[in-house]
C-alpha cells in the first residue's frame, strides 16, 4: 500500500493578469479536482479547470483560436527543471477549460501530458487565451497560478534540486552548445542533436530587442550538420518559452511565450525575436524551451543562459 | 623625355577623374531646399504624412499630429495653410491613407480608425465615421483597384483585411499572418514586413477571402524589418529595417525562388525609416538624415540623387524625418518632421507628365 505523504501546505491561488487590461475586467477561476483549493498528488490524475467571469458574473463564452488552440498553458517546476506546454480543451456547454492532468492522451499537441506534474514540489501554470470581442491592446489575456503537488512516500521529491550553474553569454560571443539525444534529453557531445544557442541585441524604438537563435544539427555520417526536415507545430515553425530564473515567487517569474517561423535562409536555424510590443527584457538569468516538430516528434530543447544588454540607450527616443 | 611627358598626361587624368567623380557627387548630393513650411501644432509632436490630390488637381497633405490629423492645402507653396484639424486620441504613432476621396486614418492609442471625408476642400474636411471594428492599428494599406484595406493587427492575425465596398461602412472579411510591422499591397500581392523575424512574408490576397503565403524570404542579419515597397514594374522591392546600421536594401524578386539582394544604401545617420518608390527614385524618411531620394534605375548600384535636411547636422536616433510622400504629379514631396512639422520639397525626378 503506497502511503501518502500528506503535507499540509499554504494553498493558494495567484491568479492575476500579467498586464493591466480591459480583460482584467474578467475574473479568472481555477479549481484542481473541482476544488479553489490548487493541491494534487504527483504522478497521479488530476482535473485543473478554467473559467472566466464577466463582472456580471456570467462565464466568458467566447474566445479565438492562437496558433491552432484556444488556450495554451505552460506548467513549469518552480525550479524550472520541469516542463510541459499543454492545451486544456473548452467545454461550450460549461463555458470551462479543462485538463487531465498526468493523464495519457489522444491529442499529439499535448504529447507532454502524462508526465506534466511527475513530482512533488510547486508548479507554476501560466496560461494564454483571447477573449472575444479582443481587444487590442492586450488581445491575449494572461494568467498565472501556482499548484502544489504532493508525493507518495516512494517518490522522489524535488523541492530543492540544484539548479544547473548558469552560462554567462556576452553578446556576439558565440552562445554555447548542447547536445540532446533523440528525445531531448540532454547529453553530450556525440548524442543526436547538437543545439548552438546564442542571441543578438538590436537597437529598436529607444530599446533592446534581443533575437534568440537556436541552430540545431543532427549527426549525421559526416559528424553534425544543420538539420532539415522541420514541420510547423501549432502553426508556426517553432515556440519557445522564456522564464526568468531571478524572482522567487510567482508573479516576480517574468514570462514569454515567442515565436519562430521555420527555416528560411539556412536549415536548422530558428529565430525568435522578442515581442517589441512588450516592456524591454530585463537583464538576468532565464530559461528557455524551444519547442520544434520533426517528424512526427515534438522536441523540446532547454537553455539556462544569462541574458545582458550592452548598455541603457539614450533617452533620445521621440517616434519610431 | 617619355618620362616629362607622361607625367602631365597622368596629371591630366588623375584631375580629370577627380573632377568628374567630384561633379558625380555634386549631382548625385544635390541639396534640396524647402519650398514651404508648415509647423503650427508643434506643442503636440508630428508623425507620418500621406498626400490627397482632389478631382480639380489642388493638393493637399495630411499630416498626422499625436492628437489629430491636420489637412493642409499645400497646392501654392507661397500659402500653405491648414484647412482643418480632425482630433484624435493622443498617439505617438499614426498612420494615414487615402481611398477615392477619403482618408483613413490608425493610431496606437485607441478609438478606432477614423474616416475623414476630403470632397468638401478645400472648404473643409470632416470625420464622417470612426470604423471601431478595431481600435487600434500601426499601419495600414489599401489596394485602390480592389476597394481592400489592410491594417497591422494583434497577435495571431497580423492583418486585418477589410472590404471598402461602402468606404464609410468598412467590413472586416478576414485576417492573415502571424507577424506584421507594415503593409504594402499592389495588384492584389500583400508585402507584409515582419519585424523582428527579419523577414518579408509575400501574400496572393487576389482573393481577400482566400489569401495564401506565396513566399517569405529572409533578410540576413536583419535587425526590425520595418516597410517594403515595391517598383513599378514589380521586379524589385526595396525594404528598411528601422535598426542603427542596418541598410536599406534593393531586392530581385522576378525569381521568387531566388531573391537576391542587388544593392544598399545607408546615409550618414545610419538610421532609415520608410522607403516609397515612384518611377526611378526611392523616397526614403531618414530620420536625422532627412529626405534621402534615391536613384534606383540601375538597380545593381542604387545610390543618392538628392537630399533634403532641416539643418547641417545628421544626428542619430529617432529624430527629424518621420514619413515621406512623393506621389503628386507635380513634383512636390511632403516631408513630415517629427519635431517640426510639414516641409514641402519639389524635385524634378518625382514630376508626372
Amino acid at each position: 500500500m503506497t502511503a501518502i505523504l500528506t503535507i499540509s501546505i499554504l494553498i493558494f491561488s495567484q491568479v492575476a493578469n500579467a498586464l493591466a487590461s480591459p480583460h482584467s475586467k474578467l475574473n479568472t477561476i481555477v479549481q484542481v479536482d473541482d476544488s479553489p483549493i490548487l493541491q494534487m498528488k504527483a504522478k497521479e490524475e488530476s482535473k485543473w479547470s478554467l473559467w472566466f467571469e464577466n463582472p456580471e458574473g456570467t462565464r466568458h463564452s467566447k474566445f479565438m483560436k492562437m496558433h491552432g488552440k484556444l488556450m495554451h498553458m505552460i506548467v513549469v517546476s518552480s525550479d524550472l527543471e520541469h516542463f510541459a506546454h499543454i492545451h486544456p480543451s473548452f467545454n461550450a456547454e460549461t463555458k470551462v477549460f479543462d485538463i487531465h492532468i498526468n493523464a495519457s492522451t489522444q491529442d499529439p499537441d499535448n504529447f507532454a501530458l502524462p508526465e506534466t506534474v511527475s513530482r512533488a514540489g510547486t508548479y507554476f501554470a501560466f496560461t494564454e487565451v483571447m477573449p472575444m470581442p479582443m481587444d487590442d491592446k492586450m488581445p491575449m489575456k494572461m494568467d498565472r497560478f501556482s499548484v502544489s503537488a504532493v508525493a507518495p512516500l516512494d517518490a522522489p521529491i524535488m523541492l530543492d534540486s540544484k539548479p544547473r550553474k548558469p552560462l554567462t553569454l556576452k553578446e556576439k560571443s558565440g552562445g554555447q552548445t548542447l547536445y540532446f539525444d533523440e528525445d531531448g534529453q540532454q547529453g553530450e557531445l556525440g548524442d543526436f542533436y547538437k543545439l548552438h544557442f546564442s542571441y543578438e541585441n538590436f537597437e529598436f524604438c529607444g530599446k533592446w530587442l534581443p533575437k534568440f537563435y537556436f541552430e540545431i544539427y543532427t549527426m549525421g555520417p559526416q559528424g553534425y550538420e544543420l538539420s532539415s526536415g522541420w514541420k510547423q507545430w501549432l502553426e508556426m515553425g517553432g515556440h519557445s518559452i522564456l522564464i526568468s530564473q531571478y524572482g522567487e515567487d510567482l508573479q516576480a517569474k517574468v514570462f514569454h511565450h515567442l515565436h519562430a517561423f521555420l527555416p528560411i535562409s539556412e536549415p536548422g536555424k530558428f529565430i525568435f525575436p522578442f515581442d517589441h510590443h512588450k516592456p524591454q527584457l530585463q537583464a538576468g538569468v532565464y530559461k528557455i524551451w524551444g519547442q520544434f516538430k520533426n517528424g512526427d516528434k515534438i522536441l523540446t530543447l532547454p537553455v539556462l543562459f544569462e541574458y545582458i544588454f550592452p548598455s541603457q540607450i539614450k533617452p533620445n527616443f521621440k517616434g519610431c | 623625355m617619355a618620362k616629362t611627358v607622361c607625367k602631365p598626361l597622368w596629371l591630366i587624368y588623375f584631375f580629370a577623374v577627380i573632377t568628374a567623380t567630384l561633379s558625380h557627387e555634386v549631382i548625385a548630393s544635390e541639396r534640396l531646399d524647402a519650398m514651404a513650411h508648415w509647423n503650427k501644432r508643434s506643442a503636440n509632436g508630428y508623425n507620418d504624412v500621406w498626400g490627397y490630390t482632389a478631382p480639380d488637381g489642388r493638393e493637399y497633405a495630411l499630416l498626422g499630429v499625436q492628437n489629430g490629423t491636420s489637412v493642409i492645402d499645400v497646392t501654392d507653396l507661397n500659402q500653405i495653410y491648414e484647412i482643418t484639424f480632425i482630433p484624435s486620441a493622443n498617439s505617438t504613432w499614426k498612420d494615414i491613407k487615402t481611398y477615392l476621396h477619403y482618408a483613413y486614418v490608425v493610431n496606437e492609442t485607441g478609438g478606432g480608425m477614423q474616416i475623414i471625408d476630403l470632397s468638401k476642400l478645400p472648404e473643409s474636411a470632416e470625420l464622417i465615421h470612426t470604423y471601431e471594428g478595431f481600435s487600434t492599428s500601426h499601419n495600414l494599406s489599401i489596394d485602390v483597384d480592389r476597394g481592400i484595406l489592410y491594417a497591422e493587427g494583434n497577435h495571431a492575425q497580423a492583418v486585418r483585411v477589410l472590404s471598402l465596398a461602402d468606404p464609410i461602412a468598412p467590413v472586416q472579411v478576414n485576417s492573415f499572418g502571424v507577424e506584421c510591422h507594415d503593409i504594402y499591397v499592389k495588384d492584389g500581392i500583400v508585402f507584409v514586413s515582419e519585424g523582428g523575424h527579419g523577414t518579408i512574408g509575400i501574400f496572393d490576397a487576389k482573393d481577400p477571402l482566400n489569401i495564401s503565403l506565396i513566399k517569405r524570404f529572409q533578410i540576413p542579419n536583419a535587425g526590425y524589418v520595418h516597410n517594403a515597397w515595391l517598383t513599378d514594374d514589380g521586379e524589385f522591392v526595396m525594404t528598411t529595417e528601422e535598426t542603427p546600421k542596418k541598410t536599406i536594401k534593393m531586392w530581385d524578386i522576378s525569381n521568387l525562388n531566388q531573391v537576391q539582394m542587388t544593392s544598399e544604401y545607408l546615409a550618414p545617420n545610419k538610421l532609415a525609416h520608410n522607403t516609397h518608390i515612384k518611377g526611378d527614385y526611392a523616397y526614403v524618411s531618414h530620420y536625422g538624415g532627412g529626405l534621402r531620394i534615391i536613384d534606383i534605375l540601375d538597380r545593381n548600384e542604387i545610390s543618392e540623387a538628392a537630399y533634403f535636411m532641416k539643418g547641417e547636422a545628421t544626428p542619430t536616433g529617432f529624430v527629424h524625418a518621420w514619413g515621406a510622400y512623393p506621389f503628386f504629379t507635380s513634383g512636390k514631396i511632403l516631408v513630415s518632421d517629427i519635431e517640426s512639422g510639414l516641409f514641402v520639397v519639389e524635385f524634378e525626378g518625382a514630376k508626372q507628365p
